[in-house]
């Protein structure tokens, strides 16, 4: 809408600072039953192997065990990217609309789970937008400066 | 809009990848504001911070190579800190096109180090879907 903010409708659930790493990032869930969509912003440096990233839903935030894939019926695959290998600034989108959760069976906790082979600098944040209610908590958010 | 994608009306104009920043003045994102879009985000995002980070937008006159501030866009001082998340909206209306100046850019002054990366999203369009020019991938 033309006179709101993007910090308005737009809320950072959950962010990644921009870091040096090398294996798999520990993660935890957000709640989504408060947004009709979300959309995460993974942003790559400069990095020598593998890079996957992966949206997973999950029933219970406090029980990593029940984890699963974002099916996405009659679509095939997964809210994944595959293997970004060898690259240097690369800016992926995985879009989700939240009927695409398994709500019925309680999934309503994502996850982003990144995993690289070796060094890879990377950062990424994950947007709730469509929000049921706005203005949207800018909690994560150290400075807006509108 | 309820049914619309978030890759159809953001368009990324200008990305910094993330990147371990040394000491000195730079301008890791620059964006075209002539036209296509009413809304600029310019989104900072800032991890291990050794020393002073500041950030300001500045904009620019392509022509007579003039740059000055945008009046009110200064985020506060970081020092010693991560995991920073700093968002400046910007109306076009705000830069000063009357007289040439449309281009705008994400100024850091870093005194020692800074790991950083930063976006400059172009939204409310003229047009919609945007280009996606800049993304590598967008999974639907």
């Amino acid at each position: 809408m033309y006179t709101e903010l993007f910090s308005e409708a737009h809320a950072v659930l959950v962010h990644q600072e921009p870091v040096s790493t090398s294996g798999a990032l520990s993660y935890g869930y957000v709640d989504l039953s408060n947004y009709h969509r979300a959309v995460l912003v993974l942003h790559v440096g400069a990095c020598k192997g593998d890079v996957d990233c992966e949206l997973l839903q999950n029933d219970d935030p406090a029980d990593p065990t029940n984890e699963k894939p974002i099916d996405v019926p009659g679509w095939g695959a997964d809210k994944e990217i595959n293997t970004l290998t060898n690259t240097t600034s690369d800016i992926c989108i995985i879009e989700l609309r939240t009927e695409e959760l398994d709500v019925n069976g309680g999934f309503h906790y994502v996850g982003v789970a990144v995993n690289t082979t070796q060094a890879a600098i990377i950062s990424y944040v994950l947007y709730g937008i469509e929000p049921r209610y706005e203005p949207v908590p800018v909690t994560l958010i150290e400075e807006v400066v509108p | 809009m309820y049914t619309e994608l978030f890759s159809e009306v953001h368009e990324v104009l200008a990305d910094y990848q993330p990147l371990l920043v040394t000491a000195g003045t730079m301008y890791p994102v620059v964006a075209w504001a002539g036209g296509r879009f009413h809304r600029l985000v310019f989104i900072a995002h800032v991890g291990q911070v050794v020393g002073d980070l500041d950030m300001r937008l500045v904009q620019f006159n392509p022509h007579t190579y003039v740059t000055k501030v945008v009046p009110g866009k200064v985020a506060p001082r970081i020092t010693n800190d991560s995991s920073r998340f700093v968002l400046f909206e910007l109306r076009c209306e705000e830069i000063d096109v009357a007289h040439g100046f449309t281009d705008v850019g994400l100024e850091i002054v870093v005194s020692n180090t800074a790991m950083f990366s930063a976006i400059a999203l172009g939204i409310v369009p003229r047009y919609a879907p945007v280009w996606p020019n800049h993304l590598d991938v967008v999974i639907v």
